[in-house]
């Protein structure tokens, strides 16, 4: 009888773990907590998305005290785009807010601002540079030296305010900002040179872009068996790709910044 | 004898409690709708496909795929998953597809992990409280909806589609794309197997496609004459 009592206990603990075991081992970053995280915090699953959402871009120059200087933000920059640092470039220290990177609360965060003029971004296929994409603002996080995010003027927008935060959690996905300066160099592939390949693979979703918005970021996908893996997440809009009544599409790219492989993209037809 | 013993009662009790108990829950992840007196919220099928060397024509893409469909009497809203070929990446995805409503009505297709050859089970499924579709892929979700998609199908649909005539789909006459098991739930909850319809949705160049409908209209074949 002892024996019995012993083997349906066994059972029914069994029962419980192997489910809560199995969330565990699928959960979005586990248990695993770093000062990073602590500094930037981790997204929250969000229960509700409102499609159109106001796109909330501030930046308050100011003067702060931040362990990442001037040039460190340029060096940093300039190497994730893949460029050699310009001798000048205009650069603004003080309190960023922009709802539009994804999984991050950037809410008067201090960041360096830093833009860059007069690029010559050659495509594949393409005569000379593209003038849409001649200008780059970074936004670093002036604290951790994270990337948060590039943009061209306007920025486009692939996942509105808010979609990947309620997408995500759904599926264990997560997306959270990276020190790259902390990385290895050759643990990221630079952007620019990375957005040719994105043509060479995709036609006419880069070269006919009017827009682009890049993010860097670990990324945590356990479909595609991913884990917390250096990604870029380009998005480029105004693409000549007419579909049904709609004639503007913005394009969006996972990409490996280590071996720069694709591992899904999204065109959303407006 | 076995049958008094303390194993015979620990396997039974195995077999009876925790068996059914675990395969209540792993089943239960999946089962998001109940389909109770409602329309079409979910639709599956069974692709089988065949690798081929990709000779490039230049067109965009093909696809065979299961869906839900509705129409407003002026738009169609659907949500959709299967694989989609496309000629300028010489590789199949898996794709997930739908159609948001107010206030966007926006096209979104999500493309994913290449579906290789082999057997694959596809499926949309909707959340009736939420109206979040979410696809699935060989039993595993790997997207969902986001925004305004709380409409429900009136209809299921299985369709192979060919954008262009010079698109080449997986497979020849002697390998051709298997699409069959298509199921969805009617509006008791229970799985249906639907009609094919006739070629109403399919117009395509006989001498340079084929499609043959089989098995009590459970099943069809497509494949390119000219691979």
């Amino acid at each position: 009888m002892r024996t019995l009592l012993f083997f349906a206990v066994l059972a029914i603990t069994l029962l419980i773990s192997i489910p809560w075991f199995t969330n565990r081992c699928f959960s979005q970053n586990s248990a695993q907590s770093t000062n990073q995280d602590e500094a930037i915090p981790n997204p929250q699953p969000q229960t509700t998305f409102t499609e159109g959402a106001e796109v909330i871009t501030t930046f308050m120059e100011t003067p702060l005290d931040v362990p990442v200087t001037r040039n460190q933000a340029v060096q940093i920059t300039s190497a994730l785009l893949g460029i050699d640092p310009p001798e000048s470039c205009p650069a603004r220290l003080g309190l960023a807010t922009d709802n539009t990177v994804p999984c991050m609360k950037v809410v008067d965060r201090p960041a360096w601002e830093i833009t860059y003029e007069n690029l010559a971004v050659a495509l594949p296929g393409m005569e000379g540079s593209k003038p849409e994409f001649s200008t780059l603002i970074c936004l670093l996080d002036a604290r951790t030296g994270a990337l948060l995010k590039i943009s061209t003027l306007p920025p486009a927008l692939g996942y509105e305010p808010g979609e990947l935060e309620y997408m995500m959690p759904k599926l264990n996905e997560s997306f959270t900002a990276i020190e790259a300066a902390g990385l290895p160099e050759a643990a990221v592939m630079p952007l620019i040179p990375l957005l040719g390949e994105i043509e060479k693979k995709e036609k006419n979703t880069v070269k006919t872009a009017k827009q682009l918005t890049v993010f860097l970021g670990l990324y945590t996908k356990p479909f595609s068996k991913i884990a917390d893996s250096p990604h870029w997440l380009v998005q480029t809009g105004g693409l000549q790709m007419p579909y049904g009544e709609f004639t503007t599409t913005n394009a969006c790219f996972w990409i490996d910044a280590k071996s720069g492989d694709f591992h899904g993209k999204r065109f959303v037809s407006y | 004898m076995f049958y008094k013993s303390i194993h015979f009662l620990l396997v039974i009790f195995l077999i009876s409690a925790v068996m059914p108990a675990l395969a209540q829950y792993y089943v239960g992840r999946y089962q998001n709708v109940t389909g109770e007196s409602l329309p079409v919220r979910c639709a599956q099928c069974h692709i089988i496909t065949y690798s081929q060397d990709p000779d490039l024509h230049g067109g965009l893409f093909s696809r065979v795929f299961a869906g839900v469909f509705t129409t407003d009497g002026e738009r169609d809203y659907w949500a959709r998953t299967g694989y989609t070929f496309r000629t300028d990446q010489t590789s199949e995805e898996i794709f997930f597809e739908y159609r948001r409503g107010a206030p966007t009505y926006a096209i979104i297709h999500e493309e994913d992990t290449p579906l290789g050859t082999g057997e694959h089970n596809c499926k949309v499924v909707q959340d009736e409280e939420t109206g979040v579709w979410t696809a699935y892929y060989d039993g595993t979700s790997w997207k969902s909806s986001t925004g305004n998609t709380n409409w429900a199908g009136y209809k299921a649909e299985y369709c192979g589609q060919v954008n262009y005539d010079t698109v080449q789909l997986m497979g020849d006459d002697n390998e051709r794309i298997s699409f069959r098991l298509f199921r969805y739930k009617d509006s008791a909850g229970n799985w249906t197997d639907p009609p094919i319809w006739p070629s109403s949705n399919y117009d395509h160049d006989t001498n340079l496609w084929e499609r043959l409908d089989l098995a009590a209209n459970k099943m069809f074949y497509i494949w390119d004459k000219n691979p």
